[in-house]
């Protein structure tokens, strides 16, 4: 019921070069809030990523719940009314795994690179391969699986 | 040696009958008093309910409650040869003869249990409620503590209404509940005022102010006491059907008068019957039967949602779309309402005076078995203070007075008719008493015969109902009352 789904794929609407991993396309509180719903397991309601959070920061409880509301708008998490402590209330879960969250920007950036700057963005790419002897281990053993499988 | 008490005699041991049938009786007094005398202020009428509640605390202070400490005697063979009775010797409560024995027992008492349960259970209720009730409530309905920067405008309209109701600013909780509802724990400076998500969502702002105006209410008439005394009376006498129906209207007075204070606090006092109606048609639908709820709901002060039941804690919307619409709230209870309170205070307690004498002078008695004994010459055994054998054939028989210090017992001697042994059936009476032989002190240092005070009680009590009657239907007589008074 709860599990994420893994068929759909995350669209980030911005990507910010001088972020460091999630909060490239997330803001800083929305890319820890989705640290913790990920670490959690579980279904969370807003009062549980609240009370993690707040032994970290100083934070509102309002501004997690409208952060977890803008992640749900996002397509990041998904949400269902349970009764929990306290009478009906949201619990929220991750709709992509963190990997596949990752994967799914990756392919974006790259696929709108490719779509604006091919040539470009394949001699960079070339480029920053010559330059890593590993790297370019990494991309013939590649290439060589890639021939075989024709 | 330990045994149970019968069914009959346990139900009569003092403690448990007067703290239950009187407990009724009051209840009833009071329910026509306040009708009678037309009492509409609910602060008064919350007051009346309450007095039932606190006479079993009375009838204990005056019986003591105990399971186990009775003590019964059966004179198990016949009185063969009552000259020899002379001879006895008596020892506590054991009769040294050949034909006469006496036993003594401790008997448990289960009513006696309940009563002492109930009284330890709601003063540890009562001290639970006061320490940890607000946190309990945190935690069950994961409340959670707003900060000052957040929700700016709720919480200067909370300030603002508790300026306007001169008490200190309350503390401000959110629960994640999506249904909508607003509680209040806690009390004086450490109150605070608790919304649902529901709540804050539903509600426009003047009807937003309506609702805390009836939480801020709570807090200025200091609901937390009240409602942590009627919780812990009601446990005190869990085992009387009557506290649960007079706990329910207690708690329902005092949401009368929440609305009726909280509507002075506002400028639009109709809109609370706007949002309480908005309230009750989204909670439709919604079963409130988890523990976790009813637990909270003994903690919590106040709670706007409506429950429908025949026990709500809680008057039902119409009566109080009602009492909105009569705008009773506009009325301070007048001159002639406090003195009808007055005077029903003062019928009550005279009431109860009256119950304290006829209670003292009458227990003993109660708990009285009869058991048919061929052959026996015991023609009566009653006690009155003290346990007395009362035996027949034994003229001019000098009282055994043996005083000590467990209890006495006294042989008196009784003219007897000899024709009366033939005709009509003996019986023996075996007691069960409470281990007290001395009355109450008052009685005890008086000349005064109880039974005679309890009668001159009973007069005064008739005299007053009578007085307070023709008052209020001879209106020149209440006038010069009044006038009196004033």
């Amino acid at each position: 019921m709860f599990s994420s789904n893994s068929t759909a794929d995350y669209m980030p609407s911005d990507y910010r070069i001088s972020g460091r991993k999630l909060e490239t396309i997330l803001g800083p509180l929305e890319a820890r809030v989705m640290e913790i719903v990920w670490e959690m397991k579980t279904p969370v309601s807003v009062r549980m990523v609240y009370e993690k959070l707040r032994k970290e920061r100083k934070i509102a409880y309002t501004t997690v719940m409208s952060t977890m509301n803008t992640l749900f708008e996002k397509g990041l998490l998904d949400r269902k009314i349970v009764r929990g402590r306290g009478g009906l209330l949201y619990v929220y879960w991750p709709k992509l795994s963190k990997e596949e969250v990752e994967r799914s920007v990756v392919k974006q950036v790259i696929d709108s690179l490719m779509r604006n700057f091919g040539n470009s963005v394949t001699s960079y790419l070339v480029e920053i391969t010559a330059s890593d002897k590993e790297k370019l281990k990494v991309f013939k053993k590649l290439f060589e699986s890639l021939e075989r499988e024709g | 040696m330990i045994t149970f008490l019968d069914p009959i005699s346990d139900l009569t041991q003092p403690f448990f009958f007067y703290s239950v049938v009187f407990s009724i009786l009051l209840a009833s007094l009071t329910y026509i008093t306040v009708k009678i005398l037309k009492i509409h202020n609910p602060r008064f009428k919350s007051f009346f309910y309450m007095i039932p509640l606190f006479l079993p605390l009375v009838v204990y202070a005056i019986f003591p409650p105990s399971y186990i400490s009775y003590r019964s005697f059966t004179i198990v063979a016949k009185i063969s040869n009552p000259a020899k009775l002379e001879d006895v010797s008596i020892d506590s409560f054991s009769v040294k003869t050949a034909d006469l024995k006496v036993f003594t027992m401790q008997v448990f008492s289960i009513t006696g249990l309940l009563c002492l349960t109930g009284l330890i259970a709601g003063t540890v209720i009562l001290a639970f409620l006061y320490v940890f009730g607000s946190r309990i409530v945190c935690w069950l309905q994961g409340v959670v503590e707003l900060m000052p920067e957040e929700e700016p405008e709720l919480l200067a309209m909370v300030r603002g209404l508790a300026g306007r109701a001169g008490i200190s600013m309350p503390r401000i909780g959110i629960t994640e509940d999506l249904r909508p509802n607003a509680f209040t724990i806690g009390y004086g400076k450490n109150a605070m005022i608790v919304f649902s998500l529901g709540l804050l969502k539903m509600l426009d702002g003047a009807e937003l102010e309506a609702v805390v105006s009836h939480e801020i209410a709570h807090i200025k008439n200091q609901d937390f006491h009240f409602n942590a005394l009627t919780s812990a009376l009601k446990i005190v006498s869990f085992f009387n059907p009557l506290v649960y129906l007079l706990s329910s209207a207690i708690k329902k007075e005092r949401e009368f008068l929440a609305d009726n204070t909280g509507m002075k606090l506002i400028e639009r006092p109709w809109v609370l019957g706007l949002a309480l109606k908005k309230i009750w048609e989204n909670s439709k639908g919604f079963s409130r039967g988890l523990l976790r709820q009813r637990i909270s709901s003994f903690f919590i002060a106040s709670e706007i949602r409506h429950v429908r039941k025949l026990l709500a804690t809680h008057p039902s919307l119409e009566s109080r779309l009602n009492n909105i619409a009569e705008r009773t709230y506009r009325k301070n209870a007048s001159r002639g309402e406090v003195l009808r309170g007055i005077l029903a205070c003062a019928l009550i307690i005279m009431v109860i005076v009256c119950v304290y004498g006829l209670s003292t002078w009458t227990h003993d008695t109660l708990t009285q078995m009869r058991t048919p004994v061929k052959e026996a010459n015991v023609i009566s055994l009653t006690h009155k203070g003290a346990y007395r054998l009362v035996i027949s054939l034994l003229t001019n028989f000098i009282p055994e007075e043996a005083a000590k210090d467990r209890g006495k017992v006294i042989f008196l001697s009784e003219k007897f008719d000899p024709e009366q042994l033939t005709s009509s059936p003996l019986y023996l009476y075996t007691s069960v008493t409470s281990a007290r032989s001395h009355p109450f002190p008052p009685f005890y240092l008086s000349r005064v015969s109880v039974s005679t005070y309890s009668w001159i009680l009973t007069s005064i009590d008739i005299i007053a109902v009578a007085i307070i009657l023709s008052l209020f239907y001879r209106s020149d007589f209440g006038k010069a009352i009044k006038k009196l008074l004033k």
